[in-house]
């Protein structure tokens, strides 16, 4: 068996290959610094969503998913669960739908299915799928005040709502009194 | 060497637009695909490739750029390449946007022109042993401007057809083929409806390969009338090729006329959901476009292998579908799908009648579990006949950890002649940690006999059989490992089916996000 001739690679390719290799170690020792792209969308209902003026409000969950993925359909109860319990205390959900042309027709019976309440974006051009590097669904996105994105949650395993949890709740807490109505505000 | 100046001066344009001492960083996503092992029954069992893929991302306030690195080499030395496959760069400011670059957009619901790439997916061109990352995009330049009234959206640049990899141009196969031009005007009179216009035309040198137009109108009645809790979201498009505004006027749907009608409604109450759609597509494969197909989209192994893909040269049909919820018990999904379409030997007919059963859709259970049946035929394949039917299950036995299994059963006649599938798959799962996997898969389907005994009267069943790790080594970091034998065949993600070589291995796959 031959050996992969790496070193044969253009000079071009073997300098972004080791920029990579040598960043990520560092990079996944310090804490969350990634700014979250800045977007403009409208809803299924018609509402404009700016994450801009939600950031004004307190954090911003992105919760990316599709109509065909059967972990999102186990998922995003969970993600319902969490906009009941803390959007009275700020945090805004918002559901980016990925499906295209072929499944945009059964996105809202998909939501109505599972009773979601928070706002539903279709991004079908995928520009907020391209912005966000989403490369799985679901994929989950939580952004602080300042706009950072402070963690990402790629695919789901029951439980792994617990430590989205946590970090919602230590958002929350630092940013206690930003509270106020959002889009797709729960009814009590 | 002129796509790599470009990309840099791209960037280097990005960062002088860049406000100085603004907030601005660069992101980082990385996926490293590493295989040993080959295409069953080929040589070198052993043979060793790596893929890998990165993107860098510089973020500042109005915008961002940035480029993509793909490679792929193997220990056979052959087609192997190593060059930046995508740069951009885009600003946007209130409503007003644009980009240059690599580029995705969609024109109505894609009739016209849709680009776009498959998240996640790594592919091997066929016929050739490279492998690529698919992207339909568009090199060129793309502008946006939304206004409270409408919007207007414009777009120029060579299309790429995803279809090959960058060491295919070596090959012949050319990426970026020809010159598009398109856009798409849309007035939103009230809060829930639009209507609008799009255009696209596809030139290459002195001849125009492809001109199409689309007219349509999305509006909810029932909302628009003040109802309330209860909706009807409507989307009527039609599309003509090589037609005057005169000819697309008069609404012709023969075969013989180039033309795609596109209808779909939703009926929205309460719990229950309904959606109907309705194609009629004719010569009308544009090569950047991408109709509805109207099949339904499976997420089981078995059923996703077997979804038909649309002919937009020549098919009708229709896809109705009803949801029902039932309060702290579950949900029920039917679905009906037909599509017909002509071979040179006659009609063909693609149909599917499906039903789901799922329960409890709600947050904080203990287990859940789902159940389907699917029959129907596929005439565009030689699928005379077919049952499918399995569950899954997935229990939550301790705190963080779960444990699902899940089996499918496929019966089916291909051109007269019987044969099964039958799929296995146990899945222990631990949250915040990974999971660990097996697969087991029997066919005696003709078409995945070995090779060496397909001289026997009978079909011998094969078996594949695989393990499955991931693990999520930081929040930053997720490591895959497949170890054994997995299927090829037809594969399908966000809408798009393509072919997956089968394989015989270890695969390891690292990604990474910063």
């Amino acid at each position: 068996m031959s050996l992969i001739r790496l070193r044969r690679a253009h000079p071009v390719a073997r300098a972004l290959l080791a920029a990579a290799v040598l960043c990520a170690p560092a990079a996944s020792l310090g804490a969350g610094s990634t700014p979250a792209p800045a977007f403009r969308a409208v809803d299924e209902e018609g509402r404009a969503i700016e994450l801009a003026e939600l950031l004004g409000r307190g954090p911003v969950l992105l919760d990316f998913w599709s109509t065909w993925c059967k972990p999102c359909a186990i998922a995003m109860p969970e993600i319902e669960a969490i906009h009941r319990e803390f959007s009275p205390k700020g945090l805004t959900v918002v559901g980016i739908s990925i499906d295209g042309p072929r499944n945009h027709a059964k996105v809202r019976p998909f939501v109505a299915r599972l009773g979601l309440t928070y706002p539903i974006v279709v991004d079908a051009d995928g520009s907020l799928q391209q912005r966000f590097q989403v490369r799985a669904v679901p994929t989950a996105v939580l952004i602080d005040t300042s706009g950072v994105i402070v963690r990402t949650n790629q695919g789901y395993r029951p439980g792994d709502e617990d430590a989205l949890r946590d970090a919602i709740r230590a958002l929350i807490s630092d940013t206690s009194g930003a509270a106020g109505a959002g889009p797709g505000e729960p009814a009590e | 060497m002129r796509r790599r100046a470009r990309a840099l001066a791209l960037l280097v344009a990005a960062l002088s637009l860049a406000p100085a001492g603004g907030a601005a960083q660069i992101a980082v996503t990385n996926l490293l695909d590493v295989q040993n092992g080959n295409v069953p029954f080929s040589e070198p069992s052993d043979r060793v490739d790596l893929y890998n893929r990165l993107d860098l991302d510089y973020r500042f306030a109005s915008g961002q750029a940035g480029l993509r690195f793909e490679t792929n080499r193997n220990s056979e030395d052959e087609l192997t390449y190593a060059e930046i496959t995508h740069r951009y760069a885009e600003w946007s400011d209130g409503g007003l946007g644009a980009r240059v670059g690599n580029l995705y957009t969609i024109l109505g619901r894609g009739l016209v022109h849709r680009s776009f790439e498959l998240p996640g997916v790594v592919l091997e061109q066929v016929g050739l042993r490279s492998r690529y990352s698919p992207s339909r995009d568009v090199d060129g330049a793309f502008a946006e401007g939304r206004w409270r009234l409408g919007s207007l959206r414009l777009l120029a640049g060579r299309p790429n057809s995803g279809e090959f990899s960058p060491a295919g141009e070596e090959a012949g196969f050319v990426r970026y083929s020809g010159f598009l031009t398109g856009g798409q005007a849309v007035l939103t009179p009230v809060r829930q409806a639009k209507i609008g216009a799009t255009y696209s035309r596809l030139s290459d040198g002195g001849s125009v390969l492809h001109e199409a137009g689309s007219g349509f109108v999305e509006f909810d009645p029932l909302r628009i009338a003040g109802a309330r809790g209860v909706s009807a979201p409507l989307y009527l498009e039609y599309a003509r090729r090589e037609a005057s505004f005169s000819d697309w006027w008069r609404f012709e749907t023969d075969d013989g006329t180039g033309h795609a009608l596109y209808l779909a409604g939703n009926f929205l109450w309460g719990p229950l959901g309904l959606s109907a759609e309705w194609k009629d597509y004719a010569d009308f494969r544009l090569g950047t476009n991408d109709p509805p197909s109207l099949v339904r989209e499976h997420a089981p192994a078995l059923l996703n292998r077997n979804t038909h893909v649309l002919n937009a040269g020549l098919e009708e049909g229709h896809q109705i579908e009803a949801s029902l919820a039932f309060p702290r018990w579950g949900s029920a999904i039917v679905n009906w799908s037909r599509s017909d379409g002509r071979f040179a030997s006659g009609p063909v007919r693609f149909e599917e009648r499906y039903a789901e059963l799922h329960t409890p859709p709600r947050a904080g259970a203990h287990w859940e579990a789902s159940a389907f049946f699917a029959e129907g035929e596929d005439e565009f394949v030689g699928i005379d006949e077919r049952d499918l039917y399995g569950a899954a299950a997935t229990v939550i036995f301790a705190k963080g950890y779960s444990v699902t299994l899940d089996a499918q059963r496929q019966e089916a006649t291909r051109l007269g002649q019987d044969f099964d599938d039958t799929y296995l798959g146990l899945t222990l799962a631990r949250s915040e940690w990974g999971s660990a996997g097996a697969v087991w898969e029997r066919t005696n389907d003709p078409e995945q006999e070995d090779p060496e005994k397909a001289d026997d009267a009978a079909i011998d069943p094969r078996h594949f059989f695989g393990a499955i790790f991931q693990v999520r080594l930081t929040e930053r970091h997720e490591a895959s490992l497949f170890y054994g034998e997995r299927r090829g065949g037809r594969a399908c993600t966000a809408g798009t089916c393509y072919e997956v070589l089968p394989f015989k291995g270890a695969e390891l796959r690292l990604m990474t996000a910063f």
